[in-house]
């Protein structure tokens, strides 16, 4: 285990922590985080190496990169490095009283009734469950075509997150307004809503409105559901049901901020994964005829996809998770100092914060030989903090194993019916960031053909 | 031959409970005041046929919370 305390006799010995170069004026670095974040963070190491400093308007913030650094930061108490603090900038898309816009002991007591939809048990059933919808998806695409596939698995993951977790009720209520009021809530995680999520200006302002909207929409289903006394087994009567360990029920206001929370977690970090594992599917067809042999084998032993015929895909496993080592989704993981915090001869003070960034982590060739070639043989690295797409320690996502099962099954049931290859150059296919979410730049088409048997 | 130990590391442990699915001999998954359950080991001192078992629980633990010690006769 990584030592993180200093004895208070080597307090005095600590080093300053390296400063980034190029900050201006008050606003620091801010405006080049908010313009190229992930450049910034790549620059910030280059420059200073595993901790590095910058000024995002006023609040400084400290990159820390390398599995030494990362088990310090996810084994350090919530006491003092903060997560609640560090991520506000949920609070306008969740709702006031959900997740980090409620007390600590209500967050985790909302965490607890999340985590019903992602037991052991519940998982059973949903490779099945999503392979119904890809095959539902793919009926009317002919023997062959074209298609923009950012657009397409946000769209696909959308039907199959909502309907594995949330239910069959929920899922066929999924309406063209219900995918823009996302849309919407979506908008408004700029890199900028790290530091201020009540700027006045408009995309603020429609995630807003998206919220209260989808109030409306959450809340005639709950109040149609009492009224039909109609009992479901979904993560909506679920939320319904719930209680508080002080007996008090859910609001309206916290249901819809638990769907919300629920469908934000899953929904396009599994849409830009499958997205970026299709791309380098099609950029490295080499590995075409053992991908789908591997998935012809799984198909031969059983008709039905189930989540134990889904660890027998090893060269599939290695596309996904290569897809998040080299594109990570998510690429801000942040805390609050609320205790000085030490890391070898390091203090980061009270009042700072501190953050990963997997895109920058997971391109240290110690850990990963030619970071930058994407090889889905690489083998997993022995250090369990090396690879944080999902984050890490007690705040990792805990629906790793579920977007993990969701992703392959996704595959599985596209690879058995057709092949892909790019329309575009192969580096056309860039990553963007316009919110806090890395994806694959647009256009992102791909052209389909019916396999041949 | 073939004794061995099994540690969960409970600060990377979030109850996933696939070590209960692989070797219910070896795992249980207790309730705790956290927003997840955690795994327990609950034979200190395994048989060595149940290694193979174990080996299944580490490989597919999505937290990469399970460790095997072997140790030597």
């Amino acid at each position: 285990m990584t030592t993180i305390e200093l004895p208070a006799s080597q307090k005095q010995k600590s080093r300053p922590i390296p400063f980034v170069s190029g900050a201006s004026g008050p606003a620091g670095h801010y405006e080049e985080f908010c313009a190229t974040p992930l450049e910034f963070l790549h620059r910030a190491f280059d420059e200073c190496g595993e901790v590095a400093e910058f000024d995002m308007g006023g609040l400084r913030t400290v990159l820390m990169v390398g599995p030494e650094a990362h088990e310090a930061f996810f084994r350090a108490p919530e006491e003092q490095l903060n997560a609640a603090a560090a991520y506000q900038m949920m609070v306008p898309v969740f709702g006031e009283g959900v997740q980090f816009g409620a007390s600590p002991e209500i967050e985790r007591q909302q965490l607890r009734i999340q985590y019903q939809g992602l037991r052991y048990e519940k998982m059973i059933n949903y490779a099945a469950l999503v392979a119904g919808e890809v095959e539902e998806f793919i009926k009317d695409w002919g023997d062959e075509g074209e298609k923009d596939f950012y657009e397409a698995f946000t769209d696909l993951t959308l039907k199959t997150s909502t309907h594995c977790l949330l239910g069959s009720e929920l899922r066929y209520q999924l309406t063209h307004e219900f995918e823009e009021l996302y849309g919407d809530l979506d908008r408004g995680l700029d890199p900028a809503a790290l530091l201020d999520p009540y700027q006045q200006k408009d995309t603020y302002r429609k995630r807003d409105l998206a919220r209260t909207r989808l109030q409306e929409l959450v809340s005639a289903s709950v109040r149609s559901r009492r009224e039909r006394g109609v009992v479901s087994n979904d993560m909506l009567q679920i939320y319904m049901d719930a209680q508080y360990e002080d007996g008090t029920k859910l609001t309206d206001n916290e249901i819809t901020g638990m769907v919300i929370w629920f469908m934000f977690a899953g929904h396009h970090t599994s849409s830009n994964t499958a997205a970026w594992s299709l791309v380098e599917m099609a950029r490295n067809p080499q590995y075409f005829p053992e991908l789908k042999a591997e998935i012809d084998a799984l198909y031969a032993k059983s008709k039905e996809l189930s989540m134990n015929a889904l660890r027998d895909i090893p060269l599939l496993e290695g596309f996904v998770r290569e897809s998040l080592r080299v594109h990570p989704p998510l690429n801000a993981i942040s805390r609050r100092v609320l205790k000085e915090f030490h890391y070898k001869d390091y203090v980061v003070e009270v009042g700072k914060n501190v953050m990963l960034c997997p895109h920058v982590a997971h391109k240290l060739p110690e850990f990963f030989p030619n970071p930058y070639v994407f090889d889905p043989k690489r083998p997993a690295p022995e250090n369990v903090f090396a690879s944080i797409a999902f984050g890490g320690g007690k705040h990792k996502c805990i629906g790793n194993a579920f977007a993990l099962l969701q992703v392959r099954a996704i595959f599985c049931a596209l690879l058995r019916e057709y092949d892909f290859e790019l329309t575009q150059a192969a580096e056309a296919y860039r990553e963007v960031m316009p919110t806090l979410i890395l994806r694959p730049s647009d256009p992102c088409r791909l052209r389909y053909k019916r396999r041949k048997n | 031959m073939g004794k061995f130990r099994i540690k969960v590391d409970l600060g990377l442990c979030q109850g996933h409970s696939v070590c209960l699915a692989e070797a219910p001999e070896l795992f249980r998954v207790v309730d705790t005041d956290m927003a997840y359950p955690q795994a327990q080991v609950i034979q200190e001192n395994p048989a060595p046929e149940l290694l193979s078992k174990a080996e299944g629980a580490a490989e597919y633990c999505p937290n990469g919370a399970i460790t095997i010690v072997y140790e030597d006769d």
